[in-house]
């Protein structure tokens, strides 16, 4: 099962805790978690259609934990809300400072349709996941990745709704951004005029 | 949830910004956005192509990111390390 299963629930939990101890933590109380099940069911993993479904639904709870318990560690909101470089998004009056570049419309190699068939956009987006602060990282994926309902995640990370929304447009802006950066699309700052 | 999220009052509305804008943008996928939100919203953007793109990146950031998260399995790149399934193995019983 280990050797079976082993890396792709280590990839799962890392893209989320986004640190390999709570990762490795997280995939070991799964198979304990596993095992413990199939004990208590018979023979191990009868009837079940999808090994692997199983044990990422196991999974699932165990990154949620891991998450609570980084965030205890932490201390604090997943992100400081004063962070001075969110300043070179939105000027005071809270007008584009930094204007989103252009990603369309299809008429080039840049379009990030063609890119994301190419295989290109998704290793851009790898990059810029991987570039983002660790704690806002965790917040995103949970929300954007997984889907966990907000009042979840607000009470795993212990922040208010307040602070969920500010945390994810922060990291959403930030995304765009860094994706503009690596070359998604065509810089606006090149072609100003193909606003669509 | 805690509810420290009051109603957006009808002149910060009328005033968005585009940071407010983006922020709605992004949200109208997290949660209903109330119709005085979505109409202000929407007049924003008619006004401002910058938050329109936003909004259309916003969808194809969307794709991306399921797209990205169901390939994360298959990508060999990132494994446990060989110190970590020794652990994992004993600890399961598969030494």
């Amino acid at each position: 099962m280990l050797d079976r299963h082993g890396n792709a629930l280590y990839r799962y939990a890392l893209l989320r805790l986004r640190s390999r101890h709570a990762a490795e933590d997280a995939v070991q109380e799964t198979f304990v978690a596993a095992l413990a099940q199939s004990a208590g069911h018979g023979s191990a993993y009868q009837g079940r259609s999808n090994e692997r479904t199983w044990l990422i639904g196991i999974l699932r709870h165990k990154v949620i934990d891991q998450l609570r318990r980084l965030s205890r560690e932490s201390g604090g909101p997943p992100l400081d809300a004063s962070s001075p470089a969110w300043e070179e998004f939105f000027d005071r009056r809270g007008r584009w400072r930094l204007k989103p570049g252009d990603w369309g419309p299809a008429t080039s190699d840049n379009d990030p349709h063609r890119q994301l068939e190419r295989g290109e956009a998704r290793a851009i987006l790898a990059q810029c996941l991987e570039a983002m602060p660790p704690r806002l990282a965790r917040v995103f994926m949970l929300r954007e990745a997984d889907g966990v309902p907000s009042e979840e995640i607000c009470k795993v990370f212990d922040i208010s709704a307040t602070n969920l929304w500010t945390l994810l447009h922060r990291a959403r802006v930030r995304l765009r951004h860094c994706l503009d950066s690596h070359g998604l699309g065509e810089s606006s700052a090149k072609s100003p005029k193909r606003l669509t | 949830m805690p509810s420290d999220n009051p109603k957006p009052g009808w002149f910060t509305l009328l005033n968005m910004n585009c940071a407010q804008a983006s922020q709605l943008l992004g949200e109208d996928g997290d949660r209903r956005l109330l119709r005085r939100e979505r109409l202000f919203l929407r007049m924003h953007l008619l006004g401002c192509r910058w938050c329109r793109r936003y909004g259309r990146q916003m969808q194809l950031l969307r794709t991306l990111i399921a797209e990205h998260t169901a390939e994360s399995f298959d990508t060999h790149e990132v494994r446990l390390s060989e110190a970590a399934r020794r652990r994992i193995a004993e600890r399961i019983g598969e030494a």
